[in-house]
Order: C-alpha cells, then sequence, then structure tokens
C-alpha cells in the first residue's frame, strides 16, 4: 500500500478542526470548552459568593445593584482524548484505491486534527472480537508522524465484529472526546450496540461510512455467484447466486441507499455524526465538503 | 412453399447448438465482490416479476431460435408456388459417337451442345425446372426437374459422350413420362442428327456439317505365301483424297493416295508379299478431320483351331464323310474300341458301341449307344418310319445352337433306340416323345451328345442338313472364343466359355480388364472404348486361351449428319389430367423473413441487451 500521507495532505488539514459539539471533560491544558469552570477568559455564570472563594472574582457592580456578593465563573478548556477505530476486516480491502487506503488517510486526518488542537488521539484496529491498540496515545505532531508510519502497516484479512470489538476496547474513554468509526458497514454484526454503548460512554461518535466505486455502482451482469470475500469457499452461505440483471442492478442501488438511510436515522436519532464516503474521492471533498456537510469537522 | 436453395436448411444444425449453449451456459460463473451484504438486501427491493418477465428467459430462447430458423430459411430461399412465371424444360443431350465430331475450332459438337444447354440455364427464370436426358446407348436422367442452376451447371460439366449410338427413342420416352406430369413442358433435343421441328420438340441441330473421313472396314485373305488386305473408306460432306497407310504388327506395310467422292464409300487392296503371319493389321489415315475416333480400322488375325477328332466306328463312311469337309478338323478312325486310343483328342465319337469310361478330356458323341451311361439308360430298339421333330424349346442357348438353320422335318428314321435319359439331359430332336438327339455338360465341362439312332437307319446322312447338324454339334461340342473378330461400340460381344474354363477376362484397350462369369455358355458383354481388346480363359489345366477383336465406331455415327426422315414427337397430355401442382412457378419472399428478422433482432436486443444494461 503506498504510504497514506504527504506534504499536500497535512497543508489541506491546517484550516480545519474537529467539530466537538458537546462539552467534554478531559483533561487539563487543552483547546477546547469542557463542562467545568475554570480560569479562562470566556464569562460563563455567576455564583453567590461563599467564603474561600477569590475575593478577586467579585463582580462590585452586581454587589452595587442587589447589595450581594456574586463572583463570576469562567469556562474551563481541556485537552480531548479522541478514539479512531478502523475496520481491517477483508471487505475494507477493495477497490481502486481501496477502501482501506481511503479509511487510513481519513483516519490519519482526523489524527492530524486531533494533535493540531492540542487533543490526543489513539488509532484502534477492530479485526475479528478484538481492538487493537495500534500506536498508544498520541500527543503530539511529532508522535503523529510516528503513529502514520504504524498506520502504513495496518493490514485488512478475516472479518470483524464491530460490537464485540468495540466492547473490548480496554481504554474506550469517558465524556473526553470525540469516537470516530470507519467501516463499510456491509456487516450483521449489531455496530448499533457498539454505538449506544460509546454513547454511554458519555463520547461523542462519528461513524464513517467507507465503499468502493464498484460497490456504489456494480457494473456486472449474467448468472454469476458473487464470493464475498470474507467467505471461507464455494459452499459458504455468505456467497450470494443470482442472474445479475438491470432489475438486479436497481434493487441493489435501492438497498444501498436503504441501508445508508438507516445508518443516517440512527445516527440522527443519537446526534451521532455521519457520512458516506467514496474510496476514490479526495481528501479535500471527504473533509471540506463531506465533513463540513456532516459537521464532522468546522 | 418451396425452397429454392434446400441445402441452406443445414443451418437448421444450429438449433441443437443453440440448445447445447444453453445448457452449457446455465452455470453460474463464480465473481468475487467484497461483500455480498447489499446483494442479500436487494432481494428485499427486487420487484414483483410480472409474469412475463418470468418467461423471460424463454422467451430470449425462443426469439433466438427463431432468428436462426429465419437465417436458415433465407439462405434456403424461400419461394411462394404461384401459377405463373416458372417453366419446364426437358433436353435431351444427343451423346453418341458422332457428337464427337470437332469444328475447325476444336470444339466438339458435344461440347457445343453443352454449352448451349449452360446458356439456357442461365436465361431461365427463377423457378424453372429442367430435366436433362443423356441419350446414349441407353436414355437417363442427369437431373430430374431440377431448378438449382448450379446443380445444373454440375451435371453438365460432368456429363461425357461416348462413342455408342444414341437412344433418342428411349430419351423421348423418358420425356414423355415428364410431359405426362406437365403438358406445358419445352422439350428441347440437342443433337447433330437432322430431325424435323415438332409441335412440342424443338430440335437444335449442333452439326456443322463437318467434313469427316472415315476407315470403315479391313479385311484379309491368305494366299500362298502372301496375304492380300482389303480397305474400304469413305469421305463425307465432300470429296476429297487422302492418304491411308496399311501397318501389320505395328510395321507400316504400304500406303495409298485414295479418291473418294462425298458418301461413296472406296475400295483400296494392299498386297504383301512374303508375310507369313501376323496378329494385328491396322489401315489407317492421318486426315485432318472432324472425326479422329474412326480414322483407324484393326483387323485381328482369327487363330483357327484344330480339333482332333476320334472315330470309333464298325461303319465310318456317312460320319467320316462329313468330317471330311471340317477343314478344322483331323479325324482319326478305330473300327473298335479295342483299336482306339482314348485320349488326346478334343471330339470322341463312338457309332453303335459305348466304352466303360467315357473319356474325360474332350467331348463324347454317342451314335446309336448300346449301353448306358451315367444317367441315360437305353433299352430295345424301335422300329417305326417317322420324321423327326423339334424338341419343346428350352430357350437354352444349346438348344438354339444346335438347331441353328436345321430343317428337321425333312429328316426321317426307320428305327431308334429307346433311351431314358435323367433331368440332367436336354432333349433338342424326338421322335413323337421320344428323345432322339439330347446333350448334357458334364461335370469336366465337356459336352455329352446322344444320337439315338443308327445313321444307316436315317436318311440325314443324305440330306444337307447333316453337315449343318454336324457343324451345329462340333461348334456346341468343341467352342470358339469368338465367332467374329470385330465389334462396333455398343455390339453385344458373346464369349463362349470354354469347357474347364476356370477364369474368363476380358483387356480392355485402356488395360483395365474385366471379369466375367464362367458359369453360363456364353459370356457378354457391351464394349464402350474404341480399339483392340483381348478375351483371355483361363482352363483348369493352367494353360489360358486368347483371342484378340477390335472394336470400332459404328458406321451410323461416323455420318450422323444425313437427314433423317424420322421425327421427334411426344403425345400430348390433356392438361386437365395433368398435374396441375407441377405446372408452377415461384416468387421468392426473402423480404418478408428478412422482416420478421429485424422484428426477432429488436425484440430480443429489447429483452436482453436493455434489460442486462
Amino acid at each position: 500500500m503506498k504510504n497514506i500521507v504527504d506534504g499536500s495532505f497535512f497543508a489541506t488539514l491546517e484550516v480545519l478542526d474537529l467539530n466537538i459539539k458537546k462539552l467534554m471533560n478531559g483533561q487539563f491544558g487543552g483547546n477546547h470548552r469542557s463542562s467545568a469552570y475554570g480560569n479562562s477568559i470566556e464569562f460563563a455564570d455567576f455564583r453567590e459568593y461563599t467564603a474561600g472563594d477569590d475575593l478577586r472574582s467579585i463582580d462590585w457592580n452586581i454587589y452595587g445593584r442587589f447589595d450581594k456578593l456574586f463572583i463570576k465563573l469562567y469556562v474551563d478548556e481541556r485537552q480531548q482524548h479522541h478514539h479512531v477505530y478502523i475496520d481491517t476486516s477483508a471487505s475494507m480491502d477493495w477497490g481502486e484505491p481501496s477502501k482501506a487506503y481511503a479509511a487510513l488517510r481519513v483516519a490519519a486526518a482526523f489524527g492530524y486534527l486531533s494533535v493540531q488542537a492540542m487533543d490526543r488521539v489513539t488509532f484502534f484496529a477492530l479485526k475479528d472480537s478484538d481492538c487493537e491498540d495500534l500506536c498508544h496515545t498520541v500527543v503530539g505532531k511529532d508522535a503523529f508522524y510516528r503513529a502514520v508510519g504504524k498506520l502504513n502497516q495496518v493490514e485488512f484479512y478475516g472479518e470483524t465484529d464491530l460490537c464485540a470489538a468495540i466492547k473490548a476496547c480496554e481504554n474506550p474513554g469517558k465524556g473526553d472526546g470525540v469516537s470516530i468509526i470507519i467501516s463499510d458497514f456491509l456487516t450483521d454484526s449489531d455496530w448499533r450496540s457498539a454505538v449506544d454503548y460509546l454513547l454511554y460512554r458519555g463520547r461523542e461518535v462519528v461513524l464513517v461510512q467507507m465503499l468502493s466505486r464498484d460497490e456504489i455502482a456494480p457494473g456486472m451482469n449474467g448468472k454469476l455467484q458473487l464470493m464475498d470475500s470474507e467467505s471461507d469457499g464455494e459452499e459458504d452461505v455468505r456467497n450470494y447466486k443470482s442472474e445479475i440483471t438491470k432489475s438486479s442492478v436497481k434493487a441493489y442501488a435501492e438497498a444501498l441507499a436503504y441501508h445508508e438511510n438507516e445508518i443516517r436515522k440512527f445516527c440522527a436519532s443519537r446526534a451521532v455524526g455521519f457520512m458516506t464516503l467514496c474510496s476514490d474521492e479526495s481528501i479535500e471533498k471527504i473533509l471540506f465538503k463531506k465533513g463540513l456537510e456532516a459537521e464532522v469537522v468546522k | 412453399m418451396k425452397f429454392l436453395n434446400p441445402a441452406g436448411l443445414w443451418l437448421l444444425l444450429g438449433v441443437p447448438l443453440l440448445i447445447l449453449i444453453y445448457i452449457i451456459k446455465s452455470r453460474h460463473e463464480d465473481r468475487a465482490v467484497s461483500s455480498t451484504f447489499i446483494w442479500k438486501l436487494s432481494d428485499r427491493f427486487m420487484k414483483k416479476r410480472l409474469p412475463l418477465q418470468k418467461l423471460r428467459k424463454g422467451l430470449l430462447f425462443l426469439l433466438q431460435l427463431l432468428m436462426i430458423i429465419i437465417v436458415a430459411f433465407l439462405v434456403a430461399r424461400p419461394a411462394l408456388v404461384t401459377d405463373d412465371g416458372g417453366k419446364e424444360y426437358i433436353v435431351i443431350l444427343d451423346a453418341s459417337g458422332s457428337m464427337l465430331t470437332e469444328n475447325d475450332a476444336g470444339k466438339s459438337r458435344f461440347d457445343r451442345a453443352v454449352a448451349l444447354i449452360e446458356e439456357m440455364v442461365n436465361d431461365i427464370s427463377t423457378g424453372s425446372q429442367i430435366s436433362i436426358i443423356l441419350a446414349s446407348d441407353d436414355a437417363s436422367y442427369l437431373t430430374q426437374r431440377s431448378e438449382v442452376a448450379t446443380e445444373l451447371r454440375l451435371v453438365l460439366q460432368n456429363a461425357e459422350c461416348t462413342y455408342s449410338g444414341s437412344d433418342i427413342d428411349g430419351a423421348l420416352e423418358l420425356a414423355q413420362l415428364i410431359c405426362d406430369k406437365n403438358s406445358s413442358s419445352d422439350v428441347v433435343v440437342f443433337t447433330d442428327h437432322d430431325f424435323e421441328n415438332t409441335e412440342n420438340v424443338r430440335v437444335v441441330n449442333v452439326s456443322e456439317n463437318e467434313w469427316n473421313m472415315s476407315v470403315t472396314g479391313l479385311t484379309y485373305t491368305k494366299h500362298s505365301g502372301y496375304y492380300t488386305f482389303v480397305g474400304t473408306v469413305v469421305s463425307y460432306e465432300k470429296d476429297a483424297s487422302v492418304t491411308v497407310a496399311l501397318a501389320v504388327d505395328g510395321k507400316i506395310i504400304d500406303a495409298q493416295l485414295v479418291d473418294c467422292t462425298d458418301g461413296k464409300e472406296a475400295t483400296v487392296l494392299f498386297t504383301v508379299e512374303d508375310l507369313t503371319d501376323f496378329e494385328v493389321a491396322k489401315l489407317y489415315t492421318e486426315a485432318d478431320d472432324g472425326l479422329e475416333a474412326d480414322n483407324a480400322y484393326n483387323a485381328c488375325k482369327k487363330v483357327v483351331q484344330e480339333n482332333k477328332v476320334l472315330i470309333v466306328s464298325a461303319s465310318p463312311l456317312y460320319i467320316e464323310s462329313v468330317f471330311s469337309v471340317m477343314s478344322d478338323c483331323t479325324v482319326t478312325v478305330a473300327s473298335s474300341l479295342e483299336e482306339a486310343v482314348l485320349s488326346d483328342y478334343n471330339l470322341y465319337i463312338f457309332d453303335g458301341c459305348v466304352p466303360d469310361t467315357l473319356p474325360q478330356d474332350g467331348a463324347v458323341w454317342l451314335i446309336d449307344p448300346n449301353a448306358a451311361v451315367d444317367g441315360l439308360a437305353v433299352s430295345d430298339k424301335v422300329e417305326e418310319d417317322s420324321y423327326l421333330s423339334l424338341a419343346e424349346d428350352s430357350g437354352s442357348d444349346v438348344y438354339s445352337m444346335l438347331t441353328a438353320q436345321l430343317n428337321v422335318q425333312n429328316i426321317s428314321i426307320s428305327s431308334y433306340t429307346q433311351s431314358a435319359a435323367d433331368s440332367t439331359w436336354e432333349t433338342i430332336l424326338v421322335c413323337d416323345t421320344a428323345p432322339i438327339l439330347f446333350t448334357r455338360k458334364e461335370d469336366t465341362g465337356f459336352r455329352t451328345v446322344v444320337l439315338a439312332f443308327d445313321l444307316h437307319d436315317s436318311n440325314l446322312p443324305l440330306l444337307s442338313d447333316f453337315v449343318i447338324l454336324v457343324r451345329n454339334l462340333l461348334n456346341c461340342s468343341v467352342p470358339e472364343m469368338l465367332t467374329d473378330t470385330d465389334y462396333s461400340v455398343g455390339e453385344m460381344v458373346s464369349v463362349t466359355v470354354l469347357p474347364q474354363s476356370q477364369q474368363l477376362n476380358i483387356e480392355y484397350p485402356s488395360g483395365t480388364v474385366l471379369g466375367l462369369s464362367v458359369k453360363a455358355s456364353y459370356a457378354k458383354f457391351s464394349p464402350e472404348a474404341l480399339g483392340i481388346y483381348m478375351a483371355v480363359q483361363t482352363l483348369t489345366s493352367g494353360s489360358s486361351q486368347y483371342v484378340d477383336f477390335f472394336v470400332h465406331l459404328s458406321a451410323e455415327e461416323s455420318h450422323a449428319t444425313v437427314e433423317e426422315s424420322v421425327s421427334v414427337v411426344l403425345a400430348v397430355t390433356d392438361a386437365e389430367t395433368a398435374d396441375a401442382g407441377t405446372e408452377k412457378g415461384f416468387s421468392e419472399i426473402w423480404f418478408w423473413f428478412v422482416v420478421a428478422l429485424l422484428i426477432f433482432i429488436l425484440a430480443e436486443w429489447r429483452m436482453y441487451y436493455y434489460e442486462q444494461f
């Protein structure tokens, strides 16, 4: 697989940032507003003075009007910890360019946006029922560049149970960042439970569906036995035998739209970000068009 | 509907081929995809198929089947039978020897006739039928009611002229059979005879009155120390002076300039001194005439076989006297069986006696036998004055040979030996019902003849019929292979099967050998080529006998342009009784098949291509 990033790749991402809608907790020293009150210059609220409060925080104008002591509270800005989950099943290694390549580029993009915003990021490879931490927590650009080297070495094969794999993650985080799941979601596994699990953990979740061009518009016809890339042989039940006609292709397009719509509805019901990408789309189009439309970046 | 090119229907073999393709194609082809998840989901979105769509595959097959059938029909050129347009022609092509006559351009009459017929084939309208009858020695169809020009041309290219005569009458009989079915048929005779045109027969005379010099005969006479050869030559269509030459055994002896008047036979005489014997003499001319086939005539030397005859008789006067005039016989007389040596003779005659064992190496005549032989019992003599008569004609060759030119009514006898012959004997002469002259062929191949009366008790020795009868008996008992040494093409050659003959072959001038059966008394065949033939018989003793004979063109074929008074007429069949279905023409309907084919192609494209993509 060719290198997933190059110089122009980073130049493209300089002006973007991850759009985090919820107020997260996180750790100190970050750039993101949190639900806690802190020492930033951004006013948040008033609170009645209690003993022990800093006298410098008392708003004397309020005291003049109400004859009571109130102190000014300011927003606290914290560092977020984002998680990027990459489906590494065999079905991802498909298309031209492959979905795997595109998925790693998108993962790297999100990683770069994270470190650029002084946040931390961790990349996970989802395989079978396991969740492999590819390069531990990445903080800062230097660490990010090393992480890219790890991403380049990810192999895509076998099958993935998204739900089991994500739940198997040892450190899924708790209310401290965004969890991004990159997959084709062409699976019977209960990925919805995984999303609910992450939401339960207080994470903000973004789903990125990666498809190849021939999955979006299959150009085939005739009497075919379609061999699933994750099947074990000709007799595997995942294979599909049919005579592909124009009607079949039309039904396929409808089914694909239905599937995407179901994901979209699910995501809308849980305020989960979602975008569908094609593996041959440029990173600019992905981030500046689809990412902005889906409000995944800002 | 009829097909003008039925060979096109072979394309219908594409139908089973299509079925085979469908059987082979029914297997699903493997194709790898990333995931079948959406494909399986798509089953829920497949529109409920209309009944027509369910039949789509069957309809596709049906359409492709129809397309193959239509293409096959198109190539086969379908045509509707109509009442007008096509016409029927019957062509009679004379293939006799005279048609080989060439004009100054070197083209024979036969070739010219074939060219004219080919022009006719090219000119006839679609749907017309042509029958071609070849009139050679026998008349036969070359093709019958054919509509296919290519087939007709092929038949004409393969047609060959012969050296035989032309059976125009037989050809007209065949033509009549077609006319009986289609009374409006045109009959055209291509010949070199001056037949008259009639209402329903058109004669095309391809003769250009070419000059022909013909050598019509050659005979020889042996003299003491020399031979004389007499030949006859005829010039047809003009007076001519030509040189004729004589060659004996391949060596040119002499040549003479002969002045010939048109149509008159001229004689030429050659005397060849110091010639003791020869095999073949040839009289020929190298004149540059139209017909080369009759420019030479061969005379094959007839080999006279000397027959050794033994007569055992106490009073051989009559029988010895009659043999004294048979130049081909050498007679030995013995007065009794004791004196006689019964071997090495071609013919044994026992008069009034019968040896204990009949000789096995020659024919046997038993005159007035006094003892029984195998299959024949003799009893007392019957004293009765009566005349002989012919027995019932058995139709055999032997019967006709023995009774040839014989007048038996004058033969009377005063007594005869009563005989009881079994069925192996064939009776020739009878007295009332009693057999008097009977014969049979022995297992050895030689013939035994019984004359059941004493010659002294008959007037036969005083009659000329005695000589005839003895000659007939001699010809039958010690036969010659061939009586003549020249025949014309088509004439039946009858070869006598010699006693003890094992094999009879005829060697053609080309070297081809024809084997004939030796089971009958005669083997017959009809020569078709010109030249010197050789008949060879191999005997059980291992020896062989040969006879050469010459086959020449008949005189009629040398001059075929003589005006014939005969007119060729066909009976006109009543149109109502003629087969109305055969009086027809054809209107080709390929256009509608093309339209149907285009419709099917569009429908197939709509169903297959449009559905697929």
